[in-house]
Parts: C-alpha cells; structure tokens; sequence
C-alpha cells in the first residue's frame, strides 16, 4: 500500500514536470492535424464519403484511424519519449530525483506510465475532434447522411487499441535509447530515420517489415481496416502475432533500459 | 553518536584511477560537519555515494545506525541534499518545482510558502526558474533541500554562485537549522566560510581523508608556531644573525622565520636593527583554517 502511494506520488510528479510547452503542444497539434486532413478532405470530396449503404462514419473515422496510425503516431511517439526524458537531462533532474525516497524502478517506470498515458490521452483527443469534425461537416453537407446511420463507436475502438498496441515496440526502443544518451539528438535522430525506413519497408517489402517493429503501426492498421495480409498473419486470441511480436519488444527494451538504469552511477 | 558513519570506502570510475581510498568518516548528530579538500579531491563523489547515486566497490555507509543497503531508499525521507548546482526544471515556476519535491517526498505542499520564505524566495514564487539567478537557484535548490524537513542536511558547495550578503544569509540559515537540531554535512573550498560554522572538520586530499576531528584538534595538531615574511635590506647578511631559529630564504629581499611566539619576532626584529639590516616589511602569518588547510591539502 505504501508502494503504491509512492507510485501514484512518482506519477503526480512526473505530471507536473510534463507541463512542457512542446509536449502540450504536441498532443493538441496531432489531433489537430489529423482532423483537419480529414474534414477538408471529406468536405473537398463530399461525393465519396455518400456510398450508398455504406456508413459514413466508418469511412469517416478509418481515415482518421489511417492518418493516424501511418503517418503520425511514430514521429509522435518519437518526439514526446526523447522530450519527456531530455527534460529530466537538462534540468540534471536525476540526482536530485533519485536522492529522494523513490527506487530508480518506480521513477522510471512512473515515467513510463505518463508517457503512455499521454500517448492515450492524444488518441482519444483525436477521436473527439473526429467526432466534431463528422457532426460539422453533416451540418455543412447533410447529403452526407451521418445522421441516418449509428456512430458505431465500439466498431472502430478496438482498432485504435491495436494501433497503439503495435507502437509499443516503438515506445520500449525510443525509452531505452532516450534513457541511454544523455543528449536529444541521438533519441530522436535514430527515431526519425528509422519511422522512415520501417515506413518505405512496410509499405514495399512486407515480409522484411517483421523485423522492423517501427513498421508495426501500419502493418496492423492494413489488417485492422483492410484485412490486409502480406506476411501471414497469425491471430492468437484477440490479438495478432504483429502485435505480440510489439508487446515482447516492448517488455525487453523496457526491462534492459531499467536494469541498466538502477545499475548507472550519477555523475 | 554518528548518523552519518562511512568504513573504508573504495570507489573508482575505472580500474587504475582511484576516486576514493579507504575512506573513513563520521558525521556527530547535531554536528555541521565541514568537509574540505581541493577540487578533484572527491568530495562530491563521497556525498554521491552517501546519497546512493553512487555505489562504492567496498566499504560500509551508515545512516542513523543502518546500513544504507539495508534501508536504501526509504532512509532518504530523512535527508535533503543539495549536490553542486540545484536540480531545476526551468520552464516551472518555483513553486512547481518544490511542488514535485513535495509529491516525492510526500510532503504537504502548505509547507511551500514556509521554505520559500526561509531562502527569502517569497516574491517570486510564480516566476519560471530560468528567469532565475545562478544565486537565486541555489537558493530554491535549498528550499527543495528543507521542503521535507529532513534530519540531515548534505550540502555540496552550497555558496555557488551566491553573492557575498548571500553567503552570510546562507551561513545564518544553515546556523539556525543547526540549532533547531539539524545535522549539516556540508563540503566548500571557500574555507574562511566553513570556518565560521563548522563544530567537525574533515580534510580530503587525493581521495583519502588526512585529517578528521575539531578545529581546536587541527590547530592543537599544527602546533602553535607563526611563520613570519621579512622584507629587508639583505637577507643574506640577515641569515647570519638567525642561526638559532627555523628560517628560509627566499631570495636576496625576503626569508621567512618560524617562531612560537610574538616576543621572538621583536627579538628578531632588534638583532637585524642592531646589524644595520633595513627592515621595510614584517608579516606574521595567521595560523587561521585556510593555512592549515593549505599546507595540509598542497603536495
């Protein structure tokens, strides 16, 4: 029970650090950006979102959900882990930290909780905007019919959930090496070059993609809404092996970086 | 008794360069322990190691009569530190950051306003830290240092960056917590400072302690002989008449003489007047703090 209190105070205190202009930012920016692509496209080309029969909100939110998942959520990831942890560099924030009643564990892993629950935080803020954007363009063009058709919230939920589930070999890599090198350049540089080959892998070569866990988010977004399946897919209960494959990279990054964490001298 | 008790201490970066050999220290309760040495003389690597951000290759550390293995983190509710320059995240205000401090140390945030008036941080309160002073830095580093009201105090050079009214504030704060029953571990180069405060001394020199005691010890262990600078007319003719005492010369000008006490040095003075030796400069050298540390700490 102590323990855990002690936890709940590590995150309360991590919270506080967080509010960093940029990483405000980003989490409002992402959402922002997402819903505006979407809306004026939508808005632009009224005349494929009619299908008829077809649901309009799916369409809708699975070009949100596309958006999202392909283009944004790694830089995203990328970005508000190496920030998140040079903040802690700058200030020389770790000696002062770790003189205090806390193990090394708790801080880093109550660091780790925020950063993920920032990350769900921007996905359900874009999910909102979302539902704004689809009301005010039924406004606008009601020919649209959004009002005709049921939302289907809990149909496109559980995709944004495998979504967030894939970057998770991400979040692990981009923890460990932003905990590693002092510096924001290394972190976010590595992160950057990597979205963009695991981007060019996953979209040409999907076998090789496998061993890219930066082209996860788009492999798992092609089978989510597209049922698209390159590499032979492998459904184990509710989730994909793709995914598991994120979760195990996840757990070893995050268990090396924390090892290495309580074993390094603060100098 | 010692709350702060280290037994034979070794640490190192790396396999050849020894940071710290066979360290041995103990803190009085009550005590504000001055602890000395020269820059690289590892006297922030002892206060690391103390507080854990730091582990010794060997050695015993105590804390209130435990080893701090043993109680490792959870006896770091009853210490504050201050390590070189104060760990502060700039784009918050003041009180943000001791309010972190507080949801780590589990601390009432009502007791804010209280340290911040300790450190006369007050009125700037909401002001973002890298608006800050590097003085008035150090300053809300020792307020997050006090928020918890810890039984220890470890202070590495804590009169960084202060001006001297700073210093003398500081010097007063740290008096009265003292008196309020706090013990204060406190590490300086500017040993006029250190002092003026210090009950316990303990002097670093290249990762081994040379001296630990009482600044009555350290002077009683000097003895009480006064080195002396002549400036005269011609040291070598001076030389002759100062057969019987300890002397140096320095050049044709200047010798110096060590002597135990003031009637030696008019002694002095009347043989080389009564030799026709000019006399233009005579200076006694206090034995003070920063002498002894000098001649103890300079190979």
């Amino acid at each position: 029970m102590r323990k855990m209190k002690k936890f709940i105070n590590s995150i309360s205190a991590e919270i506080l650090k967080l509010r960093y202009p940029p990483i405000l930012w980003l989490c409002v920016l992402i959402p922002v950006i997402v819903a505006s692509i979407i809306f004026t496209a939508s808005y632009l080309d009224a005349n494929s979102m009619m299908q008829l029969g077809k649901n309009p909100w799916s369409r809708y939110q699975s070009g949100g959900m596309g958006i999202f998942g392909v283009f944004l959520i790694t830089p995203f990831l990328v970005m508000l882990i190496s920030t998140a942890i040079f903040i802690e560099n700058h200030s020389h924030g770790w000696k002062g930290v770790y003189s205090t009643p806390h193990t090394r564990s708790s801080i880093f892993y109550a660091k780790l909780c925020v950063i993920i629950g920032i990350c769900i935080t921007t996905i359900i803020i874009s999910i909102i905007l979302n539902l704004i954007g689809a009301y005010v363009l039924d406004y606008l063009l009601p020919e649209i019919e959004f009002r005709h058709y049921d939302m289907r919230l809990f149909t496109f939920l559980p995709s944004y959930i495998h979504v967030l589930i894939s970057t998770l070999g991400i979040i692990g890599i981009q923890y460990f090496l932003s905990y590693r090198f002092k510096g924001f350049l290394i972190p976010m540089s590595f992160g950057i070059i990597a979205y963009i080959v695991g981007f060019i892998i996953g979209t040409t070569n999907k076998p090789l993609a496998l061993y890219s866990p930066y082209s996860y988010p788009s492999i798992v977004r092609d089978y989510q809404m597209f049922t698209i399946d390159k590499i032979g897919i492998i459904q184990y209960g509710w989730l994909n092996s793709v995914e598991w494959r994120s979760i195990f990279i996840f757990i070893l990054f995050i268990i090396l970086a924390n090892v290495l964490e309580v074993r390094k001298n603060i100098s | 008794m010692s709350v702060i008790h280290l037994n034979q201490i070794n640490f190192s970066y790396t396999k050849n360069v020894t940071i710290l050999d066979n360290i041995n220290l103990n803190v009085p309760e009550g005590s504000i322990y001055g602890f000395l040495g020269a820059n690289g003389a590892g006297k922030s690597t002892t206060l690391r190691l103390i507080l854990g951000l730091i582990k010794a290759q060997s050695g015993t550390i105590s804390m209130f009569g435990e080893e701090i293995r043993n109680t490792y983190p959870n006896h770091l509710s009853k210490v504050g530190s201050l390590i070189e320059s104060a760990s502060l995240y700039d784009h918050l205000s003041a009180t943000d950051n001791l309010k972190i401090a507080a949801k780590y140390y589990n601390t009432p945030t009502s007791s804010i306003n209280e340290v911040l008036k300790k450190v006369k941080l007050e009125h700037t309160a909401k002001k973002k830290t890298k608006d800050f002073s590097t003085g008035m830095k150090q300053r809300l580093g020792l307020a997050i240092a006090l928020l918890h009201n810890p039984e220890i105090l470890i202070l590495d050079e804590p009169t960084n960056g202060l001006d001297p009214n700073g210093i003398i504030e500081l010097r007063q704060i740290l008096k009265t917590l003292n008196e309020e029953g706090k013990t204060i571990l406190l590490s300086s180069h500017i040993l006029s400072e250190v002092e003026k405060i210090v009950s316990r001394l303990g002097i670093i020199k290249n990762g081994s302690i040379v001296f630990e005691g009482s600044i009555a010890e350290l002077q009683e262990l000097r003895g009480k002989n006064i080195e002396v600078h002549f400036i005269v007319s011609d040291s070598t003719a001076a030389s002759k008449l100062l057969g019987i005492y300890d002397y140096k010369i320095i050049d044709d000008h200047r010798f110096t003489v060590i002597v135990n006490d003031k009637n030696t040095i008019s002694k002095i003075i009347n043989q080389l007047v009564n030799h026709q030796v000019e006399i233009f400069e005579v200076t006694p050298q206090s034995n003070d703090l920063e002498n002894m540390f000098l001649s103890m700490t300079n190979a």
